[in-house]
């Protein structure tokens, strides 16, 4: 980290960048703590990755070198445990998830699951909830705070219906917005034919296509064991979850009229006879422990937001000077050719890729200019107009 | 049709156990003179109606598509055994993208022509926690389709029925639920009245049917799980969590829908072009012409009377 302050030319310039930087190590700091709190491991493939994107997230906007240099972390994860050793210092964190979905797959259950009470009601054969309401509560120390939202429809004549619910969830968001999107489904039922296509053309409609980008996929029923393959013999879990999370993904694709949209997946299983691990928590057929992983990937997107905002306030003054920074290749196409040797992770960085996207309706800050010209490019955008 | 009565060499597949109540059912039929049985198979898709048919079967006599449906054609499944030929209709899902696919009824309806159905097989997930406006749909597109009376050839069978119940209810509390509230759709989709159609209480769920009043018009329903995975019993019978081999159930039912006494469906040329409802009334057409001409005529002959008459028009 010395040797990045050192490549700085202009000494006027290095202490607002040793601030951002500071700011950006507290930021890593505070993740490391969140990551420890929910009982990962930093070397986990979403940890690693969300770090290596606050990094490259560093290089790109606060230097005008494309340098992606060594980034060491070990100052910040040593902080990291201290703090959490110690217990004195409370984490500054809070995170505002939303969830929307059809009717009947899990959304109430899973917020129930995740603060481990019923503070929802739910009913296996009609709607649950009938109204916006949120629920707040901490889990692990972590302030969290969940928008339930009705049921949607599938039907592609019940669209007004949905209207009216999407609405009133857009006027109960208008104050607080959340900071990511849950989009439920159930791994166990499979839409055939872009079934579902209406009802995510309708939440399109209501909140614009940006919702998408901020949005992350969540499968519930996980522990469902996988229809017979063809063949008659069982087809294996992975396959299974793999080619159910490409129709939803697919689906959200065409609803939002972007083809390079990736959103990341989670697996969610609520049903009380579900194996536990030893520590209790509930465990899937892979093995997978689901309420950590979900709960990092709905934290990440917040993480990955509170430094883009560090970052900007550091822009400002600067934009004149680093014209070569804004030539430097939009963060999704970038980081995309990363992401192509390693297909089985579908990650932050796909959806984050367009972190100039996640300042949406969802948050309140606006676009920069120079982000809005990589939307432009053509390549990308006529596949999607076809 | 003209088609080669294969033997039906997947019976052999079922046990023992299966097999010889099957044989037994088979042969009530015969001694009451009925030696084929065709059954239909209808429903939205993905839920379990061309595994049912290769259930039924015990072979692989259809194709199934996990993901995405291949937009296939309806097929007859015919197997012959003992004199007894069983024959079963496998059609594509009734929704797509969304919407009822009419499309699909009428490739279903010109696959049908001159066929007649004893039993309609109508399939939904036991496991799917909602019925919605578009269950409403499929069901009036298959009455508007078939007619009314198609119900009361039909079954409801539950797929997926090898589930542990959500929320601390009981296995058969909660298939009687789920049972209800389809059949509720059924009878406001089809436009059935409430007398004909009477909903029963919990108590009756031992039977497995929900019996009307004086009318006797029952809608049966049949619980089926189809994977590898389903739990056995010590004959090595396919059984639900409650207990019961389904197979052999649902045969019994499907052929006491076929025996009670209602009109099985033929499917001829009017219920496949839908001439019926185009039809009514058109002999009125010329008829009602020469009345509009017969009185335009007798206008006219009034005002030139009038005008004869003469007169001063203040």
């Amino acid at each position: 980290m010395r040797s990045q302050q050192l490549d700085d030319p202009t000494n006027g310039e290095s202490k607002e960048h040793d601030e951002t930087h500071e700011k950006l190590k507290m930021i890593r700091v505070k993740f490391l703590r969140l990551v420890h709190r929910l009982g990962l491991a930093p070397n986990e493939t979403v940890v690693a990755q969300v770090l290596y994107r606050l990094g490259i997230v560093e290089q790109l906007r606060g230097r005008n070198r494309g340098r992606i240099g060594t980034l060491s972390f070990d100052p910040a994860s040593a902080m990291a445990g201290q703090l959490e050793a110690d217990g004195q210092e409370p984490l500054d964190f809070s995170c505002t998830i939303m969830v929307l979905g059809k009717t009947g797959v899990g959304k109430s259950a899973t917020i129930n699951s995740i603060f481990d009470e019923a503070k929802l009601p739910t009913n296996a054969f009609q709607s649950g909830t009938k109204m916006v309401q949120d629920v707040v509560g901490t889990v692990q120390g972590i302030k969290l705070r969940v928008i339930d939202t009705p049921g949607l429809l599938p039907s592609g004549s019940d669209q007004r219906q949905n209207e009216k619910i999407l609405h009133s969830v857009k006027n109960f968001i208008k104050k607080t917005p959340p900071d990511i999107l849950l989009y439920f489904d159930r791994l166990d039922m499979q839409s055939k034919d872009f079934g579902d296509l209406p009802l995510l053309r309708t939440i399109t409609k209501i909140f614009g296509p940006s919702i998408w980008q901020n949005a992350i996929v969540v499968l519930s029923h996980a522990a469902s064991a996988p229809p017979d393959s063809p063949q008659g013999t069982v087809s294996s879990y992975d396959m299974f979850v793999t080619q159910r999370s490409h129709v939803v993904q697919q689906t959200i694709r065409q609803a939002a009229g972007d083809m390079w949209l990736v959103n990341p997946v989670s697996l969610v299983e609520n049903h009380p006879a579900c194996r536990r691990n030893r520590a209790g928590y509930r465990v899937l057929p892979n093995g997978q422990v689901w309420k950590p992983q979900l709960l990092l990937l709905s934290f990440a997107s917040k993480i990955l937001a509170e430094a883009n905002t560090v970052l900007k306030v550091q822009d400002s003054p600067a934009k004149k000077q680093f014209a070569t920074r804004s030539r430097a290749p939009p963060l999704p196409y970038l980081l995309s050719s990363l992401l192509r040797s390693r297909p089985q992770v579908k990650l932050p960085e796909e959806q984050f890729g367009d972190e100039d996207g996640l300042d949406d309706d969802l948050d309140e800050s606006s676009d920069s200019e120079d982000e809005s010209e990589y939307d432009d490019l053509p390549p990308f955008k006529s596949l999607s107009k076809a | 049709m003209g088609s080669v009565l294969r033997e039906w060499i997947g019976f052999q597949q079922f046990p023992p156990a299966t097999q010889s109540k099957l044989v037994e059912l088979f042969a009530k039929l015969k001694e009451q003179g009925v030696d084929k049985l065709t059954i239909l198979v209808m429903g939205k898709g993905g839920v379990g109606k061309s595994s049912t048919v290769i259930s039924l079967f015990g072979e692989r006599v259809v194709n199934i598509s996990s993901f995405q449906s291949e937009g296939f054609r309806p097929v007859m499944v015919s197997r012959n055994r003992a004199g007894f030929t069983l024959n079963i209709i496998d059609t594509p899902g009734l929704v797509e993208g969304g919407y009822v696919s009419y499309q699909a009824l009428d490739l279903i309806k010109r696959f049908l022509l001159n066929k007649t159905i004893h039993v309609l097989l109508y399939v939904d997930r036991l496991d799917a926690y909602r019925v919605d406006d578009l269950d409403k749909q499929i069901i009036g597109a298959i009455s508007d389709s078939f007619g009314k009376e198609i119900w009361s050839k039909s079954l409801l069978v539950l797929t997926h029925a090898q589930l542990c119940p959500p929320d601390d209810l009981s296995y058969d509390v909660f298939c009687a639920r789920r049972s209800e509230a389809v059949l509720k759709t059924i009878r406001m989709g089809a436009r059935i009245r409430k007398r004909d159609f009477e909903e029963t209480s919990i108590s009756d769920w031992g039977t497995r049917a929900f019996r009307i009043s004086s009318k006797d018009s029952v809608i049966p329903v049949g619980l089926v799980e189809n994977s590898g995975r389903c739990n056995k019993n010590e004959n090595d019978e396919k059984i639900l969590p409650n207990g019961d081999a389904w197979i052999p159930s649902l045969v019994k039912d499907i052929i006491a829908v076929a025996t009670n006494g209602k009109k099985a469906l033929l499917v001829d040329e009017k219920l496949v072009n839908g001439s019926e409802s185009n039809d009514r009334g058109k002999i009125f057409i010329p008829l009602i012409l020469g009345v509009q001409w017969l009185l335009v005529k007798w206008i006219q002959r009034e005002i030139k009377k009038d005008i004869a008459k003469g007169g001063k028009y203040f």
